[in-house]
């Protein structure tokens, strides 16, 4: 779920911070780069211009966010073809740290956390020889819902198309204990397009001790190749339920991530079996992590004691998926180290 | 395709009158002796114990349990529902639909494998015996949950007892891996039947109110321990 933190100072920080603070004055009207304004955009504008108060307040029923992007190939890179969005969800400009053109994209959520009855709804398409990575600026927030018990939803569809080439690599969500949050991934591949993502759940807030003795996160996780379903991945983590502790369940981490790469490739499974018990073996307590192949399909699972050690276990496995599927060297979003 | 709601599910399941027959059917159908290789899968319970996870009996029964209440409600059953209700209708289409999406939900190349074979070995047995529905259907590959809903629905078992049944093979092939797994005696792993055995009606009642798209339970733990039972050295079962 994608957020950025209200933040406490831009003054140092790397040229993305400056645009995203920028970005985050929501105040100021035109700067997103929509292809068109939608009506709905104007009345939330002007609920916002109305508050003198500088910290934003979502309405106690929910916030509607959405956002649409397109990738496409256009002169030696993956440029943004589409980018729509209505409310407070939005991408500004794709940056280019790789050499192969690669489109790096940060998906921006000005109010920092999803509350009570907010729907974020998220698409995105890679056409042919088009390269994306989606990502965001930090880990998403769901914080706990409101009386009415109402839902915290993000819905993402990304479709990759034959010949494209589609990364989905967003921080970890951060659930907070009583949140009722719906987190739905749905990717539809097409022919040869290649898809790798990983979804991370952190289950309350281990390091202020805040555990998830409340509330509810359901994850789905959820892959069709050429319209017939290639993986159906769906969780259901209840606060304070026997699934946390046990040895079938969480085994007591607050942490969990499912990283996905399309190939058929016995090779880069072994390389990824390999990293996987290199990686969990320097803190077996932390971290475990594994390896399997479906049709078409490699699955990295991990269980951690928090986000951080499984989040750069995946960006460790991402490596690996890129280096041997491409015979580069992947450079990662800077945000990720800022 | 016909929709089948929850409805029609559910009055399907208050009708229990069978004949001898059908009981003894449904008996063979879920004998351990079923020439379709059972045996051979633990299901992540190898992998399980060789991670140090499970160390005796009242370990053994609470992962059998948190298996079944998390399993067999959410995803097993309401799956094998809905394909016993397509099959007792000949609707092929949503019979495919749904072994999909049960093939869909194996999340290692063991439990996928464990499936597939059960499934395929199942359904050359109903072939084999000239069950109409096994020979009209096509689609390859078959999940284990597809194969046993077209034989439970040639034999018009109705779908309490096919659920009852269903989860009963599964118990009973838990409790024979562990005896191979664990220094466990055997009345041991009949005080875990014991213990396990009145739990499995409030599982099925559970399974009933599962929605289409509620469907699937990912357990991190056994999926854990499946994937790391592919390079384990030294092993019994097949997962």
């Amino acid at each position: 779920m994608a957020t950025f933190p209200l933040p406490t100072s831009v003054s140092g920080c790397a040229d993305e911070i400056a645009v995203h603070a920028q970005e985050w004055n929501l105040q100021t009207p035109g700067l997103h780069n929509s292809v068109a304004q939608p009506p709905q955009e104007q009345s939330e504008s002007t609920a916002m211009n109305a508050s003198a108060h500088p910290v934003i307040s979502p309405p106690a029923v929910g916030w509607a966010a959405s956002l649409q992007l397109g990738f496409g190939w256009r002169d030696g890179r993956t440029v943004l073809v589409r980018n729509q969005h209505q409310g407070p969800l939005r991408v500004q400009r794709p940056f280019y740290p790789e050499s192969a053109g690669q489109a790096h994209v940060y998906i921006l959520h000005p109010p920092g956390g999803i509350v009570a009855g907010d729907v974020l709804a998220i698409e995105a398409e890679f056409a042919a020889g088009s390269h994306g990575l989606i990502t965001t600026p930090s880990a998403g927030r769901v914080y706990r819902t409101n009386q009415a018990r109402l839902p915290q939803t993000q819905h993402t569809q990304l479709r990759i198309a034959a010949g494209g080439w589609g990364e989905w690599l967003p921080q970890e969500n951060i659930v907070f204990t009583g949140a009722l949050a719906r987190n739905v991934t749905r990717v539809n591949i097409e022919g040869d397009g290649r898809f790798i993502g990983w979804e991370i759940a952190c289950l309350g807030r281990p390091a202020s001790q805040a555990w998830f003795e409340q509330g509810e996160l359901q994850q789905q996780f959820v892959l069709y190749h050429d319209g017939k379903p290639l993986l159906r991945e769906r969780s259901v983590f209840v606060g304070g339920s026997a699934l946390l502790q046990a040895p079938w369940g969480l085994q007591g981490m607050t942490s969990v991530g499912t990283l996905l790469c399309t190939a058929n490739d016995p090779a880069l499974l072994a390389e990824l079996k390999a990293d996987c018990d290199r990686l969990a073996q320097t803190d077996p307590a932390a971290l475990k992590l594994a390896a399997t192949a479906l049709p078409g399909l490699i699955v990295v699972r991990g269980l951690a004691a928090n986000a951080a050690p499984l989040r750069n276990a995946f960006i460790a496995c991402w490596q690996r998926m890129r280096l041997h599927l491409k015979q580069q060297t992947a450079v990662a979003p800077r945000i990720w180290f800022t | 395709m016909m929709i089948i709601t929850r409805t029609d599910i559910r009055m399907a399941i208050t009708t229990t009158d069978m004949s001898v027959l059908q009981w003894l059917q449904l008996l063979q159908l879920t004998s351990p002796s079923l020439p379709i290789g059972g045996f051979a899968w633990s299901q992540g319970l190898e992998g399980a114990i060789e991670q140090g996870w499970l160390k005796n009996e009242t370990d053994f029964a609470a992962w059998v349990q948190g298996v079944m209440e998390h399993s067999f409600a959410w995803q097993e059953l309401p799956l094998l529902q809905r394909l016993h209700q397509a099959a007792s209708v000949d609707d092929f289409d949503l019979l495919a639909h749904w072994n999909d999406i049960a093939l869909a939900l194996r999340e290692t190349s063991e439990l996928r494998q464990e499936d597939l074979q059960m499934g395929g070995a199942l359904l050359k047995l109903l072939r084999d015996l000239q069950v109409p529905l096994a020979l009209q259907w096509q689609a390859q590959p078959t999940s284990y949950v597809t194969a046993f809903a077209l034989a439970s629905a040639h034999h018009r078992i109705a779908l309490l007892q096919t659920c009852t049944g269903f989860v009963w093979s599964w118990l009973e092939n838990q409790i024979a891996a562990a005896l191979k797994l664990f220094p466990l005696g055997q009345t041991a792993g009949q005080r875990v039947f014991q213990q396990i055995a009145p739990l499995i009606e409030p599982v099925i009642e559970r399974s009933l109110r599962v929605q289409d798209d509620e469907i699937g339970i990912s357990l991190p733990g056994l999926v854990l321990a499946s994937m790391q039972h592919e390079e384990q050295y030294s092993r019994l079962f097949r997962s």
